[in-house]
């Protein structure tokens, strides 16, 4: 595309060079976005999309929706500075809360833990399942120790480049906080991650205590009081299951 | 089969299965800004929903509402029931109502005073009405709540059910109270896979049922919001704080930017709370916003901040419709 920097419409060309209006498919909703599948550049990519929710005051329904574009892009850009691997960002519209991003081919954690489950025995598919959460581990604890908390760390949030175990993408960053983190917001973050691995994958305390142990391994000198605060946010949950 | 069914009514659920929302908190009155609040979105929700029969929703949410409004009391009240059910139609049900004094919480000794005097009559009247004659012969087994709630009053219910047992020599089947709301739920409402967004006094919940148990998904990581922004605000606890906070935000309409807090599937009111508390006072002194306001805005990001995590549930659980491949296309 040339564009003529002294031209008057240049700027609107430029966007258009973006192709902007390309060629999208829808691909799933999850919790909050829609996601499509779409060329960018010739580069396979992702759009994801928040959509307004007619159920929410719609001040507050925009508030949110850029306020998580912003975080989401924050997240992804710093978790690759700290050597995270996130998916490329491509472009983003913060006028139509949309990002366009790489796609990452391959599987989420999610479906890969049930492909073994069934390819494996049991030995093999929790020594797999094992290396699979303290890698993991470590990825959190890197963040972590940047000041980074996720805020939404599921399984269906990790994909796995080509499906293999070794390549972790950590996406959807929406939710995610930086800076001023206290030790109690990481111990939350560890704790959501355990309740979605109990409510996803059966048998499957193996993976969270592996992440426990990567986690401890690499997350720096906040690490030992997260994990305190992880038991104290544990507790906490069931003192109040008593009084209902 | 036949079952009696002891329960003891503490607090309101709601339940929502596959995008279908209903409501039915309207009968427990405690957090009633809550109930009025969800009913007016779960109608601009149903109006927006493209998956499902909008009519269908609509006419459902509505009877619920009308369903609900006549018990609806001005006091926190609390109920004793006992219920007979054959094959999931209720034969009997009645009950024996609770009322807290005005600006006071139960008590729960005071509580249990009453069920204990309520009692055998209500078990009297549940087999008289359900017509049966021999209920050592006719009934199949004997369930009461075992908690979690107040232990006085729940102790009531135990020892009943279990003389019964005893005395008809009947098996035993001790109900956690909330896996009971939802299970009333599914049998009223026919949901078979429902996502549970549990609202009560003390604690509120998401639920649903995954690889063979109920499991909660998120949960309230701070609670009590309520009470402590009424206390913060100085508004009156007559009848109860929720109640004040509803008639304050009907006449709200600036929209204070308020901590949202969401994580995973679980929310926290602890930023909302520290940051009313430091505020809110001087916003009122200097005009800037009203506490009408302040309750307005608390309804609101509390209601989206539930409704959030019980979406995020329905997408964990699948029972949302992943990936419709023209379902969710508008443009
Ligand atoms: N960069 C990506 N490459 C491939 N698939 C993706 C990518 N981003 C998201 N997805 C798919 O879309 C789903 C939802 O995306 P996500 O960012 O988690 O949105 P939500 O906040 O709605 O959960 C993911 O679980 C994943 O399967
Ligand atoms: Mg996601």
């Amino acid at each position: 595309m040339d564009v003529d920097m002294n031209d008057e419409t240049a700027e609107e060309k430029y966007e258009e060079g973006f192709g902007f209006e390309m060629d999208r498919k829808p691909m799933s909703q999850g919790a909050e976005a829609r996601i499509f599948k779409s060329m960018y550049l010739g580069k396979p990519s992702i759009i994801k999309q928040r959509f307004a929710k007619k159920y929410r005051h719609s001040t507050l329904d925009e508030r949110l929706n850029k306020h998580r574009v912003r975080a989401e892009v924050k997240g992804i850009m710093k978790a690759k500075q700290v050597g995270v691997e996130t998916p490329a960002l491509y472009f983003v519209d913060g006028e139509r809360n949309e990002i366009v991003m790489e796609r990452v081919e391959g599987c989420s954690a999610k479906e890969w833990i049930e492909k073994i489950r069934k390819e494996n025995d049991e030995k093999e598919f929790k020594d797999n399942l094992s290396s699979f959460g303290i890698l993991l581990g470590t990825k959190v604890g890197k963040l972590h120790a940047a000041s980074v908390v996720h805020g939404d760390l599921t399984t269906s949030n990790v994909l796995l480049r080509d499906g293999n175990p070794q390549q972790i993408v950590l996406i959807d960053f929406g939710l995610c906080s930086q800076m001023k983190i206290t030790a109690e917001e990481k111990g939350v973050d560890l704790y959501v991650l355990e309740r979605a691995i109990a409510s996803t994958h059966h048998d499957s305390e193996q993976l969270f205590k592996s992440v426990l142990e990567g986690y401890e391994k690499s997350g720096g000198k906040g690490a030992k009081g997260a994990l305190e605060k992880l038991e104290e946010v544990r507790m906490r949950g069931r003192k109040r299951d008593m009084i209902g | 089969m036949v079952e009696v069914i002891a329960k003891i009514k503490i607090f309101q659920w709601e339940l929502i299965h596959n995008m279908r929302w209903l409501y039915q908190g309207f009968r427990m009155s405690v957090p009633k800004s809550a109930a009025l609040q969800l009913y007016r979105g779960l109608v601009r929700y149903a109006r927006q929903l493209k998956l499902t029969d909008q009519d269908w929703a609509l006419r459902r949410i509505r009877e619920e509402f009308e369903a609900g409004r006549d018990a609806r009391g001005k006091r926190a009240r609390e109920s004793y029931e006992v219920g007979i059910m054959r094959d999931g139609v209720v034969l009997s049900n009645p009950r024996a109502t609770f009322h807290a004094p005005p600006g006071e919480g139960f008590r729960p000794s005071e509580t249990a005073q009453h069920h204990r005097q309520q009692v055998v009559k209500l078990v009297l009247r549940a087999i008289k009405e359900s017509g049966i004659k021999e209920p050592e012969k006719e009934l199949d087994g004997i369930a009461f709540t075992k908690g979690p709630g107040m232990g006085a009053p729940l102790q009531v219910g135990a020892i009943v059910a279990r003389t019964l047992s005893l005395q008809w020599n009947l098996p035993l089947l001790g109900v956690n109270h909330c896996v009971g709301h939802i299970e009333m739920g599914r049998l009223i409402t026919g949901a078979d896979n429902p996502v549970v967004l549990y609202v009560s006094g003390g604690n509120t919940q998401v639920i649903s049922y995954s690889m063979h148990k109920y499991r909660i998904f998120g949960e309230t990581i701070v609670g009590n919001c309520l009470d402590r922004f009424a206390r913060v605000l100085k508004l009156s606890n007559d009848p109860f704080p929720g109640y004040n906070i509803e008639q304050m935000a009907k006449k709200g309409s600036k929209l204070v930017d308020l901590p949202y807090t969401v994580k995973g599937m679980d929310i926290s009111f602890s930023g909302i709370l520290s940051f009313i508390e430091k505020r809110a006072n001087e916003w009122v002194e200097k005009g800037e916003f009203t506490r009408e306001d302040l309750c307005f805005s608390l309804q609101e990001t509390v209601f989206s901040m539930l409704v959030e995590i019980t979406e995020r549930a329905m997408a964990h659980t699948g029972n949302f419709v992943e990936t419709p491949a023209n379902g969710c296309s508008d443009e």
